[in-house]
């Protein structure tokens, strides 16, 4: 089964952003930062979009599958 | 003097107590259990008030559990209380809740069966809700630390 890999943690440190920042630039918590960035979460396409907007990133350039 | 938060920060804190308090309510749920069943079911005027007690105790736990609790917050404040993250953790403890209970009642039906009148219907109620309800806690908080980290 694929699973769904991400570059979040590398993205937003590139941007020199906090995980409580990215959260609020967003309107979510640190936790839902944190669980993506962990793999614990997979987001909502909404979260997904938005997180993607606040990198100024291709969402697909965050996300990925994995086999 | 107190520093002001921002609503993220403020949400991360009392998430964090909630995360802490989980573990807690779940034991005060079993004590009450275990003075419950010391004392007998019997209806004194003691009891009576005891079980009125256990009776507000279970529904406020499980209005906080179903609802995120802190009612008295800013809307913001529980919004980011009860995103995406906790809805997920709050519907898999809630998932486990559900089938720990039922099973719980399977064993007292089976108990019946075997052993007619060794349970009171108040005896079986009590432990129905409440393994289900202990059960809904410790997962909600187990993966309400996991996930704040």
């Amino acid at each position: 089964m694929a699973k769904l890999a991400n570059r979040l943690r590398e993205l937003r440190e590139a941007k020199d952003l906090t995980q409580a920042q990215l959260a609020d630039a967003i309107g979510v918590s640190r936790k839902t930062i944190n669980t993506v960035e962990n793999g614990v979460f997979i987001p909502s396409t909404v979260i997904a979009l938005k997180l993607a907007a606040a990198l100024g990133e291709p969402v697909e350039r965050l996300f990925s599958l994995v086999e | 003097m107190s520093q002001a938060t921002s609503p993220g920060e403020a949400a991360e804190r009392l998430s964090r107590r909630r995360a802490r308090m989980l573990p807690v309510l779940a034991l005060f749920v079993l004590i009450q259990q275990a003075a419950f069943f010391s004392a007998g079911d019997r209806m004194r005027t003691v009891d009576i008030v005891r079980t009125c007690g256990w009776l507000v105790l279970v529904a406020v736990i499980v209005a906080a559990l179903v609802t995120g609790g802190f009612w008295f917050r800013s809307r913001e404040i529980r919004d980011l209380m009860d995103d995406e993250v906790t809805r997920a953790n709050r519907s898999s403890a809630l998932t486990l809740g559900f089938p720990v209970a039922m099973a719980t009642g399977i064993v007292l039906y089976g108990l019946e069966a075997f052993q007619p009148g060794s349970v009171t219907p108040r005896e079986a109620i009590h432990l129905i809700v409440s393994f289900g309800l202990v059960a809904a806690l410790l997962r909600f908080g187990y993966l309400e630390r996991r996930a704040l980290g």
